[in-house]
């Protein structure tokens, strides 16, 4: 019978966030969303909520507390043979931030100024 | 005198005497207004029917004494005013009476003035005695019509009073006899005819009165010896009243003498017949005929020439006017020696008199067979006499029956034989029966016979109801025409059944005639049809077993019958519904003319049966006026012929010519036959005749006239003009050299063109103008006319005028709609109906008929397809249409819409150059390009609908270029069509949302082609187009939106993935 042994150490908790979207959040850069780059930013609001800004989309959206948190855990090989695998939990997820709203769109200021359509 | 009743008045008695003491007061000299000519002037002798005036004293005169073998002598006239003979019912009335029938014989000329009528002297020469004949007496006696006596004497007195006086001592004994009487009415009835009386005085001649006055003052002696001989008699009742006519040689003893003596004039000499000559009825007081034979004029110049003679005066003797006015002033002298003797009668006498004469007035009205109309005479009496038809007849009578248990009690034979029943309207001839209610009444109560005037519908009403027991009452609703009224009327009559039976009279039958005259207006009570069917069905819920006889609102228990000319005038509608309606049809020619052919027998008219036929043919059935005109034809010929019905206009009901006799007349070269038209052109022609000789221009300008009288009176110029004008040239008349047309064109037609023109354009100014309207016909009439006439030339009547008219109507809406599809401000603006017919059609069409052979669009090769677009283009800018329906034939055909090439066919012929491609799959390609076409546009302006004005002309372009994409779009080589139609596209001129020519620019292409590829990818993607983006420059990240679901999927994962 193996044992899992979970390394919990509160003062090496890192701050996760977990983002739930209604869309998917794409580019046209060759590297893709792979490449670590600054995609965007999330904003927290005054009033607890946040807003998700890309390119000239703004997606608002809320901190939602999750039901049951979440631990983002990093598989520890054993150190020797015949040791056995532990996990070191990185972080403990207990809300997220749900964008399910429809983006607005952040226009230039000379654009703003153009003659409407309607 | 006077036979003496014991009931005379008192006052009038008094009133009577008075009077007829101020005469006497009066100087007899005195004038009276001498204006006799004038009067007589107007007089006409009316020798009319008369009836023996029983109370009159019989005149006596010295001079017919002496002609006593000369029989009978009508004077002409001794009459009075109507309007006064109403009022006599008074005590003077045998006074008043004989002085009147004497007092106008004054007038010079001895004619009868028109203020008097109908009364007349029958003088009998053998006893000298004159009776005064009246057409109309009153027959009442004091008794009965006691109302009258007050007004009667004073009437009496005043009539009296005119002869005797002056107009001013008229008015002062009128009003002198009005304070004795005491009436006020009286009295200002007095005033009223004082004037009156002055207007009968003036046809005295002063000379006449003043002679007459003298002869009267003179037998006043002698007078008096026989008043006290009269008075004698006065009780003897039986001698008055046989007082009537006695002769006596003795002209001094008349009045007493006479009414002793039995009336002996009247059975002896006169009641027969006379073998010989003509004679006139009368009848005397107990309604006895006595016939008076009429002497000849001769005769009576003879006497009149021996009194003349008799009494020295060769002045009287000249002329028969003077003869006679020696007659009247003998007759003048008796009346005033009359007058004369009354005037001193006692009050007592007079008062006698008065009431005897009163008892003595009962005469029986004259009937004279020929003052009835035959229409009346002739009326059917009985069943069998009716001319209508016989069905009708019988289904009057038969649901007439039908009442019979209802009104009389008794079990009618209809319904005791319910097989043969004949109803028309058979379908509810069942339910009929089941139907019947308590009183077995049929179940329609009301009959509505309905046709056409005069065919007897009322008489078969009446003879019908009295067949059948019941008695009538008429309602003529064109005269009662309120509801209320007719309501009290027709109530009375048909719900007093109990009364009517057991005063033993008649059942009465209600006849309404003239039903459809009633008014629709609506009164309080509704309008009188409605309240008929509410009489007739209200009894029929009555009459339903459950509730009999519900006290006020009472069944209809009689039968009414109404009548109607037109069965379907909207008043009747609810009556039509609920009644039964029998159409009564004009009676056969056949049938009438035996019914004319028995009244001419019965009167003595010779009639040739077909003359008849044709008199019933020409009323139409009409027995009424068939009647009147035979009788007015048989009192001015003796036979009735058809000759007779046609120079007699009476007969004939349309008088008129009618346009096509007219233009036969007009295109008929006459000869003298022809000439039998009109009858002012006979009378000339027989004039001619007698002379001998007729020549051929005579009768051409007797003809010409007769044209003339036609044309004007038919009033027809532009119709009559129009047909000669259509068929002048298909008369075969000879012209050789076209002179004579030519000369009728240039001449007679323009001048009927501008006559007519200047009439129409200001009627009311160019009056003289409108007699010319005639000569251009006749000059038709000389030019074209032919011995043949209309029987040759296939003449029609004129309708090209209406054709053309029409015609024009047709070509300015098709004109007027392709006007309202131009499109542009500016051309609608310019655009008239003058400008498109003439300038704008005829280059349009020519732009619509381009060379187009091929029907397949693929085949179209480069020239043709530009030709097929332009044509596209163009039909669009216009907004015509190709719409496919069937031709005659029933082949499916593309017509232009609106079709504008109509325009230019003359008369349905086909255009003489192809309008359009002609031939079908063309039209079809045409077609079908069009819609295409028209749908691009559509969608182009709707999208473009909110953008602004470059962005419109854009989209504009852009949607042709779609379109033209989608039209030429080849599998095979896409590229290079599109290009080829891109090159084609720069070419077009296409206009902008105002109407201006767009040019298409590259520009505006390319600008637009950028987005539009880069939009491609992100097509399939939604909102957030990348073209924001890209005016960002420089994001290149965006968030995909997902609408309306979730990606997110919940998937099992075990432990031992963890692992």
């Amino acid at each position: 019978m193996s044992q899992i042994e979970f390394a919990y150490d509160k003062a090496k908790l890192r701050e996760f966030c977990l983002i739930e979207t209604q869309g998917s959040l794409e580019t046209d850069r060759p590297g893709g969303l792979r490449g670590q780059q600054r995609f965007g930013q999330i904003e927290r609001l005054a009033d607890g909520k946040v807003q998700m800004l890309v390119g000239v989309h703004r997606v608002p959206g809320s901190v939602v507390q999750l039901k049951k948190p979440l631990a983002v855990l990093i598989k520890q090989p054993p150190a020797e043979e015949g040791g056995d695998t532990s996990y070191r939990i990185e972080a403990i997820i207990r809300d997220k931030f749900m964008f399910k709203v429809r983006p607005d769109v952040i226009l230039q200021q000379e654009l703003v100024n153009m003659p409407s359509v309607s | 005198m006077h036979p003496t009743n014991d009931s005379g008045d008192f006052g009038n008695a008094l009133l009577s005497s008075s009077l007829l003491r101020a005469p006497s007061s009066l100087p007899p000299q005195k004038p009276a207004a001498a204006n006799s000519g004038a009067q007589g002037a107007g007089m006409s002798s009316r020798l009319q029917p008369a009836d023996v005036f029983p109370d009159t004293y019989d005149e006596e005169d010295d001079c017919m004494e002496d002609s006593a073998s000369n029989g009978l002598t009508l004077l002409p006239t001794a009459q009075y005013s109507d309007d006064e003979d109403e009022d006599d019912g008074g005590g003077l009335q045998g006074i008043y009476h004989s002085l009147n029938a004497l007092l106008p014989k004054h007038a010079p000329n001895a004619a009868t003035s028109s203020v008097f009528a109908d009364a007349r002297v029958v003088c009998d020469p053998h006893t000298g005695q004159a009776t005064l004949l009246r057409s109309t007496p009153t027959p009442f006696s004091m008794d009965e019509r006691g109302d009258e006596y007050d007004l009667s004497p004073a009437d009496a007195a005043l009539k009296l009073t005119r002869v005797l006086t002056e107009p001013l001592d008229a008015v002062r004994e009128g009003q002198h006899i009005a304070n004795i009487i005491g009436h006020k009415s009286v009295a200002s009835e007095m005033k009223d005819k004082a004037g009156l009386a002055a207007r009968s005085l003036a046809i005295f001649g002063p000379e006449e009165q003043y002679r007459a006055y003298q002869a009267a003052i003179d037998r006043q002696a002698q007078l008096d010896e026989e008043m006290a001989h009269s008075k004698r008699q006065k009780h003897d009742h039986s001698a008055a009243t046989e007082s009537l006519v006695s002769p006596l040689p003795n002209p001094i003893s008349t009045a007493s003498a006479r009414s002793r003596e039995p009336q002996q004039f009247g059975h002896s000499k006169y009641s027969l017949p006379p073998e010989s000559g003509d004679f006139i009825t009368c009848r005397n007081a107990r309604g006895k005929s006595l016939y008076f034979a009429l002497r000849s004029d001769i005769d009576l110049s003879k006497q009149a020439d021996r009194i003349a003679s008799l009494r020295g005066d060769a002045r009287m003797s000249s002329s028969q006017v003077n003869r006679v006015v020696a007659d009247i002033e003998t007759e003048l002298d008796t009346a005033l020696a009359l007058r004369d003797s009354e005037r001193d009668m006692e009050m007592l006498d007079l008062a006698d008199t008065i009431t005897s004469t009163q008892s003595t007035r009962s005469i029986p009205k004259p009937v004279l067979a020929e003052s009835r109309l035959w229409v009346d005479k002739y009326r059917a009496q009985t069943f069998l006499d009716l001319v209508s038809d016989e069905r009708t007849n019988r289904a009057v009578m038969q649901w007439l029956k039908e009442w019979d248990f209802c009104v009389f009690g008794r079990e009618s034979a209809a319904a005791k034989r319910p097989p043969t029943h004949a109803r028309s309207s058979t379908k509810d001839s069942a339910v009929h029966f089941e139907n019947k209610d308590k009183w077995k009444r049929p179940q329609r109560r009301i009959l509505l016979l309905s046709g056409p005037p005069g065919l007897g519908k009322t008489t078969l009403a009446h003879v019908v109801a009295r067949q059948a027991g019941y008695g009538t009452v008429e309602i003529n609703a064109s005269d009662d025409r309120t509801a209320a009224k007719i309501k009290d009327r027709v109530l009375g009559v048909t719900q007093t059944h109990s009364v009517g039976m057991t005063a033993g009279s008649k059942p009465q039958l209600l006849i309404i005639d003239e039903v459809d005259g009633a008014s629709a207006a609506q009164s309080a009570q509704g309008d009188f049809i409605s309240m008929l069917v509410k009489l007739a069905t209200n009894a029929e819920e009555k009459g339903a077993p459950t509730k009999k006889r519900r006290g006020d609102q009472r069944p209809l228990l009689r039968p009414i019958i109404c009548i109607c000319n037109n069965v379907y005038a909207p008043v009747l509608r609810p009556l039509r519904q609920i009644a039964q309606c029998y159409h009564v049809y004009p009676p056969t020619s056949a049938r009438l003319a035996k019914r004319l052919e028995e009244v001419c027998e019965t009167e003595g008219v010779a009639a040739d049966s077909w003359g008849l036929v044709e008199l019933a043919k020409q009323n139409e059935g009409d027995i009424r006026s068939c009647l009147n005109s035979l009788q007015i034809i048989s009192a001015r010929a003796q036979k009735v012929d058809s000759d007779c019905l046609k120079t007699a206009s009476i007969g004939v009901k349309d008088v008129q010519r009618s346009l096509f006799a007219i233009w036969a007349m007009l295109f008929t070269r006459p000869d003298a036959s022809s000439l039998t038209f009109s009858r002012s052109a006979r009378s000339s022609l027989g004039k001619r005749n007698a002379n001998g000789h007729m020549g051929n221009a005579s009768i051409d300008r007797e003809y010409s006239r007769m044209i003339l009288d036609s044309i004007r009176s038919s009033g027809e110029h532009e119709r009559l003009m129009q047909g000669c004008f259509e068929n002048y040239l298909r008369m075969e008349f000879r012209d050789l050299t076209h002179t004579k047309v030519s000369s009728l064109c240039s001449d007679w037609f323009e001048f009927y063109d501008l006559v007519d023109t200047t009439c129409r354009k200001n009627p009311s100014g160019s009056e003289g103008l409108f007699a010319y309207l005639d000569y251009p016909l006749l000059a038709v009439h000389r030019t074209c006319s032919t011995p043949m006439g209309l029987s040759r030339g296939d003449f029609e009547y004129p309708h090209s005028e209406f054709e053309a008219f029409q015609g024009r109507q047709a070509a300015l809406g098709i004109i007027q709609s392709l006007m309202s599809s131009a499109t542009s401000a500016r051309t609608q603006s310019t655009l008239t109906v003058n400008v498109v017919a003439l300038d704008l059609l005829d280059y349009l069409l020519h732009i619509l008929s381009p060379q187009l052979v091929t029907s397949n669009k693929h085949l179209l090769k480069g020239e043709e397809r530009n030709r097929l677009y332009r044509l596209v283009e163009v039909m669009n800018a216009w907004e015509l249409s190709l719409v496919q329906n069937k031709d005659d034939n029933g082949q499916f055909i593309y017509r232009l819409e609106p079709p504008i090439d109509r325009l230019f066919g003359f008369t349905a012929q086909r255009p003489s150059r192809p309008i359009m491609p002609m031939r079908y799959p063309v039209r079809q390609l045409v077609s079908q390009e069009l819609e295409i076409l028209r749908v691009a546009h559509l969608a182009a302006k709707s999208s473009t609908e909110p953008s602004d004005i470059s962005g419109a002309a854009d989209a504009k372009e852009l949607s042709k270029r779609d379109y033209l994409t989608k039209l030429f779009a080849d599998p095979l080589a896409p590229a290079k069509k599109c290009h080829a139609v891109d090159g084609e596209g720069d070419e077009l001129s296409v206009k902008d949302f105002f109407g201006r020519i767009v040019t298409k620019k590259k520009a505006s292409a390319s600008l637009l082609g950028g987005p539009n590829k880069e939009a491609g990818k992100a097509r399939d993607g939604v909102g957030a187009s990348s073209r924001a983006g890209d005016s960002m420059g420089r994001s290149h990240e965006w968030f995909h939106f997902f609408e309306g679901f979730s990606n997110a999927v919940s998937k099992p994962t075990q432990v031992k993935e963890l692992l």
